[in-house]
């Protein structure tokens, strides 16, 4: 369908100092505000938001950013980050960011999204958190116009996705994530009921749901060489110009394979050529950078070939960073903007 | 079918769809050579004074380039030469008999032995509706029963080539039974390709890491159960190296689209996207090494008025 907007200035692109966890808790509330995120309560050193889809009124969930005392391997302060359900019924694991020293994280906000990274790092676990509710084929959502060839009853009424990239199961592996990949290795996602928690503690296998989906070649290509997926698939791109394509992100999950397209990122494309992290480009007349560094990946073990996204790089929306620098004070909410409707 | 659109995007702007011609026939012609003939002016190619036996038939021009194919019976069979710019020529055969079958061609009158014919100005192709060109592995050795010609689109501007023809035909798997195709191809006046394993490839969404192991192909459905589809770009490379990793995107199939999803040979037309579309080819399950390998699922269609 194309790129998916929010609101223009509901899109935050915060660069928060994070040397201590309530510097990066004051800096990850203020972008959260400003991207129009509800505060539903506040907890012990944290909030508990409530996000809401531009796209339909009646699609949330929530966000618990929180800081618990956590220490993870190896011997590292983090603060949590849990998504869940607008009742709270289903939660995700703990996702974790680190805290301490002269560390900053970046947070790139929109209304019912969230990706948060360390500029230039791409492989160190315990930056980049992400989730959000997608934006639905409006096929999907009751009350919105379809032009469906074959429209149907299965409709959705809740929708998000969560995955961070430091094992829910141990705390102790780094595991895939859209900073690096197009899957996810620790996950959450609900659909309607269907609601699935991954904790996978090494990325080995093709077990995670939760995931892009990249164009590529329709199965191993082995040539006369006998070569199966072992260099880096490059052909999509144009012959000669080496131009990339822009694919919409599709985001797809389900509680086993086949995966279904719930729906796709907001203010985001894929684009299928590598570029170091935080790569500017324009697009459309809007500024974007590089949000994932899928680098090359390429085959080990005996039986299984490992397919790379084609170098693909997912764009997000460059509204321009904001510096957070510490605030020791605790956030207070800003009315106008906590009651913000769509 | 698909309740989304094309997902698909180009470079440049974000979305395009399907790729239409000034006109896209279907039907059938028997072994009459003059049945092909027409079927092609119905498609938009027009007769030029050709060799006494068989016809010969130009295509539209895009970006300076045409066509020219030489069709003709001989021994049983349809051989249509086809050059690319009146220059180098390269022969592909169709076969009405399966080789290494000693049974009699059925009467020509038997839907099996009449060919479904999909046209446009720059492209045409030949199959048999409701089998494969090949066994559903892939195995060579069976007379060609299809053959996909076509000069692909490119965008406005595209300079990464002059001129580019592909023909797929079934000795090796062709269109029908996957979409890594076996191919010939001619890129801006050099000589066509002899080697043509994975010459054609239309890439696909993929979901899984693996296909390798031993599972059903992965349709790609939104949550409605609506299959994903997408543009049919083809990718190829230049020279006459094996290495099908050095393919690139050359083009995009004129009148087509990707469903992620395949379907049974018995599926010959679909309504769909509003409009009227044939079925080119499915994926299944191949034979690889010492394992069955299941690629994406995934298939491609030709949209017909």
């Amino acid at each position: 369908m194309g790129i998916a907007y929010s609101p223009p200035d509901r899109v935050i692109h915060a660069d928060i100092d994070a040397s201590t966890s309530l510097c990066l808790r004051n800096g990850l509330h203020k972008a959260a505000l400003l991207a129009g995120w509800e505060i539903d309560r506040a907890i012990t050193d944290g909030y508990v938001y409530l996000l809401t889809s531009p796209q339909k009124a009646s699609l949330q969930m929530k966000v618990q950013v929180h800081d618990t005392g956590r220490i993870v391997y190896p011997d590292v302060p983090v603060i949590d980050l849990i998504f869940m359900s607008a009742d709270e019924v289903n939660k995700s694991a703990s996702f974790v960011i680190e805290y301490g020293g002269i560390r900053r994280i970046r947070a790139h906000v929109g209304p019912c999204q969230i990706f948060t990274y360390r500029a230039g790092v791409v492989d160190e676990p315990r930056n980049a958190v992400m989730g959000g509710i997608p934006f639905v084929d409006p096929n999907a959502l009751d009350g919105e116009a379809h032009c469906a060839d074959d429209d149907n009853s299965l409709k959705t009424t809740t929708a998000w996705w969560a995955c961070g990239d430091l094992s829910t199961a141990d705390y102790f592996w780094p595991v895939r994530t859209f900073r690096d990949h197009w899957v996810a290795y620790s996950n959450a996602t609900q659909h309607n009921s269907d609601f699935l928690s991954q904790a996978i503690s090494y990325g080995s296998s093709d077990l995670p749901v939760l995931r892009l989906v990249p164009a590529n070649k329709p199965g191993p290509v082995q040539d006369s060489l006998g070569i199966i997926n072992l260099f880096v698939p490059m052909m999509m791109r144009w012959m000669g110009t080496e131009e990339p394509l822009n694919f919409d992100p599709l985001i797809a999950w389900n509680t086993a394979h086949p995966v279904k397209v719930r729906g796709q990122l907001w203010d985001a494309f894929v684009r299928t050529k590598y570029v170091p992290p935080e790569s500017p480009l324009m697009f459309e007349d809007l500024p974007w950078f590089a949000y994932s560094s899928n680098e090359p990946q390429f085959s080990y073990g005996a039986l299984h070939w490992y397919q790379t996204t084609d170098l693909s790089t997912v764009y997000l929306r460059e509204p321009g960073i904001t510096m957070m620098d510490c605030s020791e004070a605790p956030p207070e909410p800003s009315p106008e903007l906590s009651n913000y409707v769509y | 079918m698909p309740t989304e659109s094309f997902t698909l995007a180009e470079a440049t702007p974000s979305v395009t769809r399907l790729i239409p011609s000034e006109r896209s026939t279907s039907g059938y012609v028997s072994r009459t050579m003059a049945q092909w003939r027409d079927a092609m002016l119905a498609g938009g190619w027009t007769t030029v004074t050709g060799p006494p036996a068989g016809y010969t038939m130009k295509s539209g021009t895009q970006r300076g380039c045409y066509l020219t194919v030489y069709g003709r019976e001989d021994a049983g069979a349809w051989k249509f030469d086809v050059r690319l710019n009146d220059r180098a020529m390269r022969t592909f055969t169709l076969g009405l008999i399966p080789r290494d079958e000693p049974v009699p061609p059925p009467p020509y009158s038997a839907p099996g032995d009449w060919y479904r014919i999909a046209v446009c100005p720059y492209q045409f192709a030949l199959w048999l509706d409701g089998v494969a060109d090949t066994d559903t592995s892939g195995t060579p050795g069976v007379a060609p029963r299809s053959f996909f010609c076509s000069m692909p689109w490119v965008p406005d501007g595209y300079d990464g080539h002059s001129s580019f023809v592909l023909g797929s035909f079934s000795t090796r798997p062709g269109f029908r039974s996957t979409l890594q195709w076996s191919a010939q191809t001619q890129f801006d006046s050099a000589p066509w390709s002899t080697r043509d394993i994975y010459r054609a490839v239309i890439p696909v969404m993929r979901t899984r890491l693996l296909t390798e192991d031993p599972i059903p192909a992965d349709p790609l459905r939104n949550t409605q159960g609506a299959v994903v589809a997408g543009n049919a770009y083809v990718c190829s490379r230049k020279g006459d190296n094996i290495a099908s990793s050095e393919n690139r995107i050359a083009g995009k199939l004129w009148q087509c689209c990707v469903l992620q999803d395949n379907y049974p040979w018995s599926a010959v037309t679909a309504e769909m996207l509003g409009g009227t579309w044939v079925h080119l080819g499915s994926q299944y399950q191949r034979f690889f090494g010492a394992v069955d390998v299941w690629p994406q699922a995934a298939s491609l269609w030709w949209k017909v008025e």
